[in-house]
């Protein structure tokens, strides 16, 4: 919020004191941060890191506004800003899904830890009857 | 690049606006989080790229400021600094849980040979002890499968009840089938040669259908075990003396395979499940 003041306030100045010199379009920077941000939307970002991925939306559609309004320096600023949002929001996605990823291996080893010590204790063999010398079996079979 | 030739052409006059105050707070920011990330050795491989972007903004920051460039331009290259650095340490991140993965499934794999080998380990004492149980009872390993015989001194002569020192045979053999419930088990009786065919038939009958009773009551599902009386057939010593006789007095049980099945199974009236 803070910084896309400072812009407006720097953009403001330029203009009042006619110092304006506006830099070519960002016709690639637009581009640049058009991709990353629809990458974003097709990424995890929306479960992890939806502030981010809703900050690079809000900087694209302003820079579009002012590009729009050939205001290219404000334009290429709110473009490079939302492309950097755009990639951080990419990269927070990809650690979410890393770290749920671990964290179900983790959970899977616990239970199957446990079931296998249940099974071992479930079967064990009882302890074996004191051997003792049955009264009668002296005949042999036929 | 082209925003900076536009910056450097017009610096005078916009550091003619830009009155405020050297800032640095966002510089500062973003150079404490290029340090932590840094500071990862994981961050070399699994964010090199983004290190490097985020240096880079920072050095662009650190001269705008030189250069006394608005505030604003100052806070925009240091923001993306601070961003690039930022999405490094998720990289890192995703990195370390990656890592975390790999060694889990590493234990899973150590965890599933443990209980196999546990399970083996059970399956080779359940064998055992079903083979030292097969010995206590002192089984016979015969073409009709494992038999146990029981000497006719576990009855009176000419009766069909059980006497008390059967019970320690009878116990052994419970205690076999419980370990081994797939098992099932033909209780047959013999006689010897004295008396008629029909009065010995049913005396080996009686004495079939006591020994198995006797196991039904001591846990064996009556499924799994037959009795049946064979009379004086198949004896196995002359019937010309009094201890040849004795022999021939008996029963005997034949154990079917772990499976249920029996080794003979062509005596169908009898073995018929």
């Amino acid at each position: 919020m803070l910084r896309l003041t400072l812009i407006g306030t720097a953009g403001a100045c330029a203009l009042l004191a006619g110092c304006a010199s506006e830099g070519p379009q960002p016709t690639a920077q637009l581009a640049t941060a058009r991709t990353l941000v629809a990458q974003a939307d097709k990424s995890p970002a929306q479960r992890y890191a939806a502030a981010d991925l809703q900050r690079a939306h809000d900087e694209l559609s302003a820079a579009e506004t002012a590009d729009g309004q050939r205001k290219f320096n404000d334009a290429r600023s709110l473009a490079e800003s939302a492309a950097a949002d755009a990639d951080v929001a990419v990269a927070r996605g990809q650690a979410g899904e890393a770290q749920r990823a671990a964290h179900e291996v983790a959970q899977g080893n616990a239970s199957l830890r446990s079931e296998s010590e249940r099974a071992a204790a479930a079967s064990s063999p009882p302890p074996a009857p004191a051997p003792s010398e049955p009264p009668a079996s002296q005949t042999d079979p036929h | 690049m082209n925003k900076l030739v536009a910056i450097g052409i017009t610096s005078a006059l916009l550091a003619a606006c830009a009155s405020a105050p050297q800032r640095s707070d966002s510089i500062d920011q973003a150079r404490t989080q290029i340090q932590t990330l840094s500071a990862d050795p994981l961050a070399h491989q699994a964010a090199a790229s983004d290190l490097q972007s985020a240096q880079a903004r920072l050095q662009d920051a650190e001269a705008a400021q030189a250069q006394k460039r608005p505030p604003a331009e100052v806070d925009h290259f240091a923001y993306l600094a601070l961003r690039h650095a930022e999405a490094g340490e998720a990289r890192v991140e995703a990195a370390h849980a990656q890592a975390e993965v790999a060694r889990a499934q590493d234990q899973r794999t150590n965890i599933v040979l443990a209980a196999r080998a546990s399970e083996a380990d059970n399956a080779k004492a359940q064998l055992a002890q079903t083979q030292q149980e097969l010995a206590d009872l002192k089984a016979k390993q015969t073409d009709r499968g494992m038999v146990v015989t029981l000497g006719d001194v576990l009855f009176d002569t000419g009766q069909a009840t059980l006497k008390p020192g059967a019970d320690l045979t009878l116990d052994h053999l419970a205690h076999y089938m419980r370990d081994n419930p797939h098992t099932r088990i033909l209780v047959e009786g013999f006689t010897d040669s004295v008396g008629s065919d029909a009065y010995n038939d049913a005396l080996s009958q009686r004495r079939a259908d006591a020994v198995a009773g006797a196991l039904v009551r001591r846990g064996l599902p009556e499924d799994a075990v037959r009795a049946v009386g064979r009379g004086k057939s198949f004896p196995v010593a002359t019937n010309d003396t009094s201890a040849g006789r004795q022999q021939n007095r008996r029963v005997e049980i034949v154990f079917s395979d772990a499976g249920g099945r029996f080794a003979q199974s062509n005596d169908s009236d009898i073995i018929r499940r």
